[in-house]
């Protein structure tokens, strides 16, 4: 058993939020060994997790803050994209990577410069804000998360990863180490948000990626966020694309098709019927963009 | 040498802009923390607080709930008597709950203890029992008086008064065309940047309270009367304050609270209010106006007939009394319409009440009555500058007794609209627009007229003094806090001194080194305390010619002041200003101060401003521009009052297109900071503020009017006709959400 050395282990921060005892482990293996026996929550940029604790909607015993573990920070190409969950947005946002040029979009318009310098992927992906940006462009990317606990590791794919608004299936004691991503070269890829101010979260983003030969769609991944429960992938909208060319009836049957099994919540930053249309709207202009640019 | 015209630097602000400014929450002071238990419930009565885990925790001192405190707070929070006649009124007693809440978020109990975090613990250890009671949480409900707020007023209608003018019915008969309308206000959050907070020190003798407030010098009268503490014992002080917009003019039961649990406890207690706490400190607007309008072919309105509505909340604020008073007499606006009748109502309900903001029943009127102007523009394919050439009073007419007594003082109104029109190229902008359109964009360009009546008297203080070194300390009872209007006063009194401005300092802000003061609000800093400040200068300057007179043996008419010399001009002796500021003190003479009270009256700045704004394919709109060409008397300085300009034409953005207060069912308010859409740097809008070169001037001595409001009062009219000329659709309530806007796209 590891033993934590309890200079590291403060107790009793005290902020608006209750009480709450904050631990910062120097290797992940002590993160885990910590979460293995305590009540508590990993803590990685918390651009999230502290307004929830200052909200008093979240009193966990524990904070694990893992947000300074240099090796859970990193992006490795291959022909899958690697990526530590401590990576923060700028440093997606500031990367290109050939076949994935989508994550850089999606990265760039994460809530403002302040959220993107502190927030990690990792960090918005497992608190799974219905809203939140990187969770439609994993799920449309077929992405896998790589989740680590003390008894070992194991893969989940994006679809079954995000189960609910707030909820991913993580256990007790496990941690989101890695994102995968597979390379998708030859794909347009786009990442559109409409968000009502700066800074927001999306009243409905859209996550976009299509292959196109000779003006037929040969592929196409179309998931949106902030108008389910979790993201919405498209699937009836990919269906009516794939094999098709862009024509302006196949992309207007594609819009109508994409709101097919979503079902938007209605709440101040918009009605369900002002989502579904957004969605609709969100898909066409960017299937016409990509009409426009082949 | 002159300061007054020019754009002088803010005098003081190197400490905000370098984080070393005081606000009550960065006050060192040995005092307990209050933290406040509130009410989930619209309508409840309170069976019992449970106390007992709470007073257990550790650095808890005492929970209170009304039962103890209000045995200190003996009258309830009234309506600002200065500006509002309560006998009109049904005014429900508001000290803090007891037995009873009446809206949600109503705090129930205090807690108090050694640090905020402990405390905030043990007001989450207190469990209430309530009986949920029926609760009225909408005007349209409340206005059937099935369910009462109070039920000892009899009625939900806290105020009804008809403002009748003419023979609006008979005008309406002989109008060639007749139009029903419905225009309004949604409800909004003020936000000033710094939420509020209030320290409160009662020593067994004397009460001393640090408050983020606009109006020290009412608060320690209105802190004199709920407590029954003589005025004398009584000290407030206003620190840094980080905005106010007339919502740091009321008090709040959390407030009486700290100060009766000082009392109580003989220490001294704080309280900053969380941002959720701000927010539930203070809502505006929730106006509503259903009539109907006569017009004449010629574009002239002829007629207004119909009832406004404006929201109380759950009690009657020091503040809100004045919308409903206000707002119908400056429905007319600059134009010379005289047939009218304006239903006035106020209604309580059971949700957090509401006071005035930015604007204060301008806003309101101006939304209203420039909405018909534009009306009337649609409904004959008149064009907005046509209509309003048709109908405003012309400058033979000034000055002009509006039809409900108002006497709008000096202005060129027609003569405004024309210069204003090309200096905005508002018919060039028109047409670009529509060019664009007829390329698929959505852009739109409208055009907005107001008519603003600020300075409100009655009368305001200032005192200065030459001191023994030859400085100048000008005191006013004005409290800026944020505009920079001690500097354009330091601007005032250097001039009329004829000394250097650095020479100058203005104090303002607490109620021991000023006597007496009314404040900041309805646009009034400059003209009423500057004249004050300019007035006293004035005094000091006579006293100091008496004083070189004396010295160089002479009549005091000999002694002529100019530029720091006092000369006698028959000899040509001289004494420069610091020897005889010296001598002021010499024993001999009485020192240099002067004080006085100005009275002052109201006056009526006006202008109209232009937006530029595009739609996308979603209905999301962005104001692309604000231009404004406004005649606010003399301009002390012009940076500043452009200032005022971006602030209020954001604030302007943010109720056009943004903000809403959204009260949940329940009568709970169902937004934060991440859903209320306050307007940041990306949301605002370029700015272009030309003010006229041929002013009106006010009859104050600085012929100043006023512009701290301005771009509010008329922005969400004008921001929401460049809407309309984008969309081709028809908006009559702010916000205009996006969906509103795509559904009329469609």
């Amino acid at each position: 058993m590891v033993r934590i050395p309890f200079k590291r282990l403060f107790l009793i921060i005290k902020m608006y939020p209750p009480q709450v005892g904050y631990f910062r482990p120097e290797s992940l293996g002590e993160a885990l060994e910590f979460l293995e026996r305590e009540e508590a929550k990993v803590l990685a940029g918390g651009q999230s997790l502290i307004p929830m604790l200052k909200l008093r909607v979240l009193r966990p015993k524990y904070l694990v803050d893992i947000g300074g573990l240099k090796e859970l920070s990193y992006i490795k190409e291959g022909d899958t994209i690697s990526i530590g969950a401590t990576t923060r947005h700028f440093e997606l946002a500031s990367r290109r990577i050939r076949g994935l040029e989508i994550l850089q979009e999606a990265a760039s318009k994460v809530g403002d410069v302040q959220v993107r310098n502190v927030g990690t992927i990792g960090g918005s992906v497992c608190n799974a804000d219905p809203a939140a940006d990187y969770p439609a462009v994993l799920t449309a990317l077929d992405a896998t998360m790589k989740v680590r606990s003390k008894k070992g590791t194991r893969e989940v794919k994006a679809h079954d990863f995000f189960k609910g608004p707030f909820s991913v299936d993580l256990n007790p004691g496990e941690v989101l180490e890695e994102i995968r991503i597979p390379r998708l070269e030859g794909y347009r890829q786009t990442y559109r948000k409409v968000v009502r101010r700066a800074g927001d979260f999306a009243l409905a983003g859209l996550a976009l990626a299509i292959k196109l030969d000779s003006g037929v769609v040969k592929d196409v991944r179309i998931a949106f966020t902030g108008v389910s429960q979790g993201p919405h992938r498209a699937k009836e909208a990919e269906k009516v694309l794939r094999d098709s060319k862009l024509t302006k009836d196949v992309i207007k049957r594609a819009s109508e098709a994409s709101t097919s099994g979503a079902n938007p919540p209605s709440d101040s930053r918009g009605s369900s019927w002002y989502r579904l249309e957004v969605m609709k709207r969100l898909l066409q202009t960017s299937l016409e963009v990509m009409a426009n640019e082949s | 040498m002159s300061y007054s015209g020019k754009s002088v630097k803010r005098l003081y602000d190197d400490k905000f802009v370098t984080g070393r400014s005081t606000y009550v929450d960065d006050l060192k002071i040995n005092a307990l923390y209050a933290a406040f238990v509130r009410s989930n419930y619209a309508h409840a009565v309170i069976k019992r607080v449970h106390k007992e885990d709470a007073l257990k925790m550790s650095g808890v001192v005492t929970v209170y709930t009304g039962e103890e405190l209000n045995r200190v707070i003996k009258e309830g929070i009234g309506p600002w008597t200065t500006y509002i006649d309560p006998r009109p009124w049904k005014i429900p007693k508001w000290r803090f709950a007891q037995g009873e809440v009446k809206y949600a978020g109503e705090p129930v109990a205090v807690v108090l203890a050694t640090d905020k975090y402990r405390a905030r613990d043990a007001a989450e250890a207190i469990t209430v029992d309530y009986e949920p009671v029926d609760a009225v949480v909408s005007m349209e409900e409340a206005k059937k008086d099935k369910v009462l707020v109070h039920k000892e007023l009899g009625t939900n209608y806290g105020y009804k008064n008809d403002f009748v003018a003419g023979n609006p019915e008979k005008a309406l008969e002989s109008a060639d065309h007749r139009k029903k309308v419905e225009i309004g206000n949604r409800r909004l959050i003020p936000s000033p940047m710094e939420p509020r907070g209030i320290v409160a020190s009662y020593d067994g003798s004397n009460l001393s309270v640090w408050y983020s407030t606009q109006i020290p010098h009412f608060a320690r009268a209105e802190f004199s009367r709920i407590f029954g503490i003589p005025q004398s014992r009584i000290r407030v002080v206003m620190p840094d304050v980080g905005g106010g917009f007339g919502s740091k003019a009321h008090i709040i039961p959390e407030e009486l609270a700290v100060i009766a649990s000082s009392m109580m406890l003989g220490k001294p207690v704080r309280w900053t209010a969380t941002r959720t706490e701000e927010m539930m400190a203070t809502n505006s607007r929730h106006n509503v106006f259903r009539g109907e309008i006569g017009f004449n072919n010629d574009g002239t309105l002829v007629a207004i007939n119909g009832t406004l509505e404006v929201e109380l909340g759950a009690y009657l604020t020091y503040t809100e009394g004045i919308q409903p008073t206000i707002i119908p007499l400056m429905i007319p606006g600059p134009y010379r319409v005289r047939d009218l009748k304006i239903e006035s109502r106020a209604i309580y309900t059971n949700t957090i009440p509401i006071t005035m903001y930015r604007g204060a029943s301008r806003p309101e009127a101006t939304f209203i009555i420039e909405r018909l102007m534009s009306t009337v523009a649609d409904e004959l394919k008149l064009d907005d500058v046509t209509v309003r050439e048709r109908n405003l009073v012309r400058e033979d007419q000034m000055p002009y007794t509006n039809p409900f007594g108002l006497k709008y003082d000096t202005g060129d109104y027609l003569t405004l609209l024309r210069e204003g029109v090309k200096i905005l190229e508002y018919n060039s902008m028109k047409e670009w627009a529509r060019k664009e359109r007829e390329k698929g964009k959505r852009v739109g360009v409208g055009l907005a007229y107001y008519l603003e009546i600020c300075g409100f008297g009655p009368w305001e203080y200032a005192e200065t003094r030459v001191t023994e070194d030859g400085g100048v300390i000008v005191a006013i009872g004005g409290t800026p806090h944020g505009q920079g209007t001690e500097t354009a006063i330091a601007q005032l009194v250097a001039d009329e001194l004829q000394v250097p401005i650095e020479r100058v300092k203005v104090i303002w802000g607490d109620s021991d080194a000023i006597p007496a003061g009314t404040g900041t609000y309805g646009s009034r800093t400059v003209s009423i305390a500057g004249s004050a400040a300019v007035t006293a200068s004035r005094q000091v300057l006579e006293k100091m010619r008496r004083v070189a007179a004396r010295a160089m043996k002479a009549d005091v008419e000999e002694i002529e002041y100019k530029n720091g010399e006092f000369v006698h001009k028959r000899e040509g002796k001289k004494m420069r200003w610091e020897e005889v500021s010296r001598l002021g003190y010499s024993g001999k003479e009485p020192g240099l101060s002067a004080s006085v009270t100005l009275e002052g009256d109201v006056t009526f700045p006006y202008g109209i401003h232009m937006a530029i704004v595009e739609v996308d394919e979603y209905g999301m709109a962005r104001v692309k521009e604000y231009r404004a060409y406004d005649d606010i008397g003399r301009v002390i300085n012009p940076a500043l009052a452009e200032g005022q300009i971006h602030g209020g034409g954001t604030q302007a953005v943010g109720q056009a297109l943004y903000e809403l207060a959204v009260i949940n069912e329940n009568g709970q308010l169902a937004v934060t900071y991440a859903d209320y859409y306050v307007p940041t740097a990306v949301e605002s809008p370029k700015f272009k503020s030309y003010f006229a070169e041929k002013y009106h001037p006010s009859p104050y001595l600085t012929k100043t009017k006023g512009v701290g409001e301005a771009a509010l009062i008329v922005g969400p009219a004008v921001i929401v006709r460049a809407l309309e000329d984008a969309t081709g659709g028809k908006f009559d309530f702010t916000p205009v959400i996006p969906e509103e806007i795509l559904k009329k796209m469609k």
